[in-house]
């Protein structure tokens, strides 16, 4: 939940201009908008990667404006991740991408090779465990990344152009997968420009337009 | 200890994929190790030299006597050289009344008749108390001297410890030589490693970035670093000690070879097992300094974006 939340950066540009808004639990929405509205600022204010100039930002009734930095790995570990330019580690297999993300929480170790596994299946890429991901397409490392952002389980699945790099098709998987991941239960936020993809599965938008919601 | 935050499971996870990152890079590694071992090396060495040359120190028989003067009023010279014989490793103990004395000091100043002149010989007794061979070391003479000069009846006790005196400064001096190396290339490991490890966080900085992404704690992203740190030191240690060791090994028999010459028989004192420990825990500690310092510096600045 943002209230009435607004980032102004060093160089004066004012990314977000009090912007509210709550997404209820097990909700998706699609953060639209131009390049530059705002969409990725206000999924770094989620994760702590960026603080609010103003306002507050609420997770699960915490806020996290003000968490103390020793903090933010737990608010983080508690979020799902996934990046345009998905930020997979190139000198490990997809298997050890993903159970980094069960090693930094502590995960037991016996039981980490299990939930990979099992993470691999639901996005589809249980052939590719033992491969680098520089060996696999632009719609398969976007899995992995999906993958590992889904390993710990989150509450919260945030998106930052998932499809931003890939065709039409490869496209459309990859926000079906993440439509499965809401029916089950998850809230998901996804930003994207692509205005087909809310319109093609009937979901509802968040529309910011140089700093503030529209819509 | 942020560093006691990081479950016992996990040090044991990152100490592995730490070995294994230094083993898959053996040439860079080695090249580190021994460089830092040089210069551990150099003042655990002159630490061995310093500790030799004064237990030789030890060795030297000095002249061995020493004069006790008496108070103008001794008591009875007798018990005191009853005393004097006690003492654990006196050999002989010789009286010089003052009138041998006056007619010793006339001699050796050339004065012939001139003292006889004076009503009162004003030079006290003495006794020339000699130390048995192998007893004359000079932390001996020094305590006994001591000792004795405490006595009542004793006003001074003198011996020729001069030379004593410049060979111990000549080490003291060597040793502050070592202590003021030892300081500087300790800075120098430090240095060293704190370079190592800043340039291992840059090459890692898209790792670190991932790790603190999906919710790595500060001291998990630190960890890995340190361990390379601590890992770099103790192996350098562990060659310092094997260089020491050589060293102490073939200058001993040129050693031995030396002072037999000299009639003497000396063996150079090799570095003790609590020695060699020490360097190890000195290179582990400065390793792990070194990491510290530069992770401190290096690692808050990369953050996802």
């Amino acid at each position: 939940m943002l209230d009435r939340v607004s980032k102004r950066y060093p160089q004066g540009h004012a990314a977000l201009q009090g912007v509210s808004l709550e997404l209820a639990p097990g909700s998706m929405h699609f953060l639209t908008g131009h390049s530059g509205a705002g969409k990725s600022t206000l999924l770094k204010l989620a994760t702590a990667i960026e603080r609010p100039s103003g306002g507050r930002v609420l997770v699960d009734g915490t806020d996290i404006s003000r968490l103390p930095r020793r903090k933010i790995p737990f608010l983080r570990r508690a979020i799902g991740t996934v990046f345009q330019d998905h930020k997979l580690l190139f000198d490990r297999t997809v298997y050890d991408n993903v159970a980094l993300a069960l090693q930094v929480s502590n995960f037991p170790r016996a039981k980490i090779a299990g939930r990979v596994q099992a993470v691999l299946n639901r996005v589809g890429l249980e052939r590719h465990r033992n491969k680098y991901p520089i060996t696999l397409s632009g719609g398969e490392q976007q899995r992995v990344a999906i993958a590992r952002a889904l390993v710990n389980k989150p509450d919260l699945l945030l998106a930052d152009e998932p499809t931003g790099n890939l065709d039409k098709q490869l496209a459309d998987e990859i926000m079906d997968l993440f439509y499965e991941f809401h029916q089950f239960g998850m809230t998901v936020l996804v930003a994207t420009h692509d205005l087909s993809q809310p319109e093609r599965l009937g979901l509802p938008q968040i529309r910011l337009e140089q700093g503030n919601l529209v819509a | 200890m942020s560093v006691l935050r990081v479950p016992l499971r996990q040090h044991r996870e990152i100490l592995g994929e730490v070995l294994g990152r230094l083993a898959r890079s053996p040439g860079a590694t080695l090249m580190t190790v021994f460089v830092l071992a040089a210069a551990l090396a150099l003042p655990a060495a002159l630490l061995v030299v310093t500790d030799n040359l004064e237990r030789l120190a030890g060795h030297f028989e000095a002249p061995g006597t020493l004069s006790v003067f008496l108070a103008t009023d001794p008591g009875d010279p007798g018990a005191l050289e009853d005393r004097l014989r006690a003492l654990d490793g006196v050999a002989t103990v010789d009286f010089v009344p003052p009138d041998q004395a006056l007619d010793e000091a006339s001699r050796l100043l050339g004065l012939g008749d001139a003292l006889q002149g004076l009503s009162d010989n004003p030079l006290p007794g003495s006794f020339r108390v000699t130390l048995g061979p192998g007893r004359r070391s000079p932390a001996r003479m020094a305590a006994l001297a001591e000792t004795i000069g405490g006595w009542q009846a004793v006003d001074q006790v003198q011996y020729d410890r001069r030379w004593v005196e410049r060979f111990q400064a000549a080490v003291d001096f060597l040793r502050r030589t070592g202590g003021v190396t030892a300081v500087l290339l300790g800075a120098v490991v430090v240095l060293i490693i704190g370079n190592t490890i800043r340039l291992a966080v840059l090459n890692r900085r898209r790792e670190i970035e991932v790790t603190k992404m999906i919710g790595g704690t500060d001291a998990f992203v630190r960890l890995p670093f340190l361990y390379t740190g601590l890992l770099q030191g103790l192996l350098a240690a562990l060659v310092a000690d094997v260089l020491v060791a050589v060293a102490v090994g073939v200058l001993g028999t040129s050693a031995a070879d030396l002072a037999a010459r000299y009639g003497a028989s000396f063996a150079l004192y090799g570095p003790g097992p609590d020695y060699l420990l020490g360097l190890l825990a000195v290179g582990g500690g400065l390793g792990w300094l070194g990491s510290r310092l530069a992770v401190g510096r290096h690692l808050r600045d990369i953050e996802p974006a």
